[in-house]
């Protein structure tokens, strides 16, 4: 089999989802990472499927947009859920936290809120939606007692709003136990640590760094 | 197991998921909320959003995981993973020029239609046509001689943009020839034939 390879930036942004789950799983992966706004970039921009990244090149053929590829990645390596009814719980999840990333999005890109509204309302009231629905099921995951797929996304993102604001999860106690629980799973805790002490950016700009 | 898809009346996300129930014959029931109904509804939506499919005691919502839902369940995604991620990547492509759509609707219509029209929409409308290409030379269906949950979306997609600019397609020939035969589709055409009754607008502000 060969090796799959990973086309981005050298930022953590969509990417990271990806990174995550091949990391935790012990996935061996190679790596392109492109500098945002680059000549580089701008070079195979128009190369890719959509003029976008991440774009994994994986048994032969180019894959692009984040949620496909985490979703092949899911069926291919047993991410997925046991059932119909778990893939559909993790996929509804995974969408309702992207609905919450574009938000911040908008505000790292000048689009959107102001980081007060995003840090003191939309985040938070975001996060006690996806607390509650991260409590119907049972188990130290979102479903069960090992992470699928969308645990990777739903980690990122509670990290990502970490950095933004060290307090935003003391309120949501069984999504700060699960930001822990993923941080220190052997394989995460390492690559996180050096990530964080690195200071890789999360955007393509520094804002949200702190 | 009966199935309720509560929206708005507009067209909107709901569209392609009733599209699809409607070709493949699958009875549900057809609840559309009105402005007045929506802020009680609201809260006891799991993000506060519509659509949601309420199939059985099953509570689903975000358009994206009840599209893919009801594909795997329907026979409409793909016969095998190559097609299964060709069909979702295919999919989140048209989400992205949506996405798009939408923001100039909403945000920025009088001033952002024209260079939507001009310059947006046709480098998106050529990706999706040269992709489009993929199987069969572009004359079937998005993943070949079966149709998918995508196509659904496709469809609905070329037919809101043809309100916009009825020209749109003139540019990207297999689409715009897809977009005529799937019209076609004896279920699809008799849907067409109601809603055309009703003309339900395509978007909450009433711009199209």
């Amino acid at each position: 089999m060969t090796i799959p390879q990973l086309h981005y930036f050298s930022i953590r942004g969509y990417g990271e989802y990806i990174r995550l789950l091949f990391i935790d799983n012990a996935i061996e992966f190679k790596e392109k990472n492109f500098v945002p706004f680059s000549a580089e970039w701008g070079q195979i921009k128009d190369s890719m499927i959509f003029g976008q990244m991440p774009c994994l090149k994986i048994d032969g053929q180019e894959l692009v947009q984040t949620g496909t590829i985490m979703r092949h990645l899911a069926r291919k390596h047993n991410l997925n859920g046991s059932n119909e009814q778990e893939a559909t719980f993790l996929d509804m999840f995974f969408e309702g936290v992207r609905d919450v990333r574009q938000k911040y999005f908008s505000y790292i890109n000048d689009l959107g809120e102001t980081r007060d509204e995003l840090v003191n309302s939309t985040i938070p009231a975001s996060l006690e939606k996806l607390e509650a629905l991260f409590n119907t099921h049972p188990g130290d995951y979102i479903i069960g007692d090992k992470p699928n797929y969308a645990d990777y996304i739903l980690f990122e993102e509670l990290d990502v709003y970490n950095v933004l604001d060290k307090g935003i999860l003391v309120k949501f106690p069984a999504l700060k136990a699960f930001h822990e629980r993923m941080w220190n799973r052997p394989n995460l805790k390492g690559y996180l640590e050096k990530r964080a002490a690195d200071k890789i950016w999360i955007n393509a700009v520094e804002k949200g760094m702190n | 197991m009966a199935l309720k898809l509560s929206y708005f009346q507009t067209r909107g996300l709901g569209e392609p998921i009733r599209l699809l129930l409607a070709d493949k014959q699958v009875p549900f029931e057809d609840h559309r909320l009105s402005r007045d109904e929506w802020p009680e509804y609201k809260p006891k939506m799991i993000f506060g959003q519509v659509p949601c499919l309420i199939s059985g005691d099953e509570e689903l919502v975000q358009s994206a995981a009840i599209l893919r839902h009801l594909g795997r369940l329907h026979g409409l995604n793909g016969s095998n993973e190559t097609e299964t991620k060709f069909i979702d990547m295919f999919y989140e492509g048209i989400r992205d020029l949506h996405n798009k759509y939408v923001a100039m609707i909403y945000q920025n219509y009088e001033n952002g239609k024209e260079p939507y029209i001009k310059n947006t929409l046709p480098e998106e409308l050529a990706r999706l046509e040269k992709l489009f290409h993929t199987y069969k030379n572009g004359e079937q269906y998005v993943a070949g001689s079966a149709e998918s949950y995508a196509d659904y979306v496709l469809f609905e997609e070329l037919d809101i943009h043809l309100i916009l600019s009825p020209t749109c397609l003139d540019g990207t020939p297999a689409l715009k020839k897809f977009h005529e035969r799937f019209a076609e589709r004896p279920n699809i055409k008799s849907y067409l034939n109601k809603r055309a009754a009703i003309n339900p607008a395509v978007n909450g502000n009433g711009k199209q």
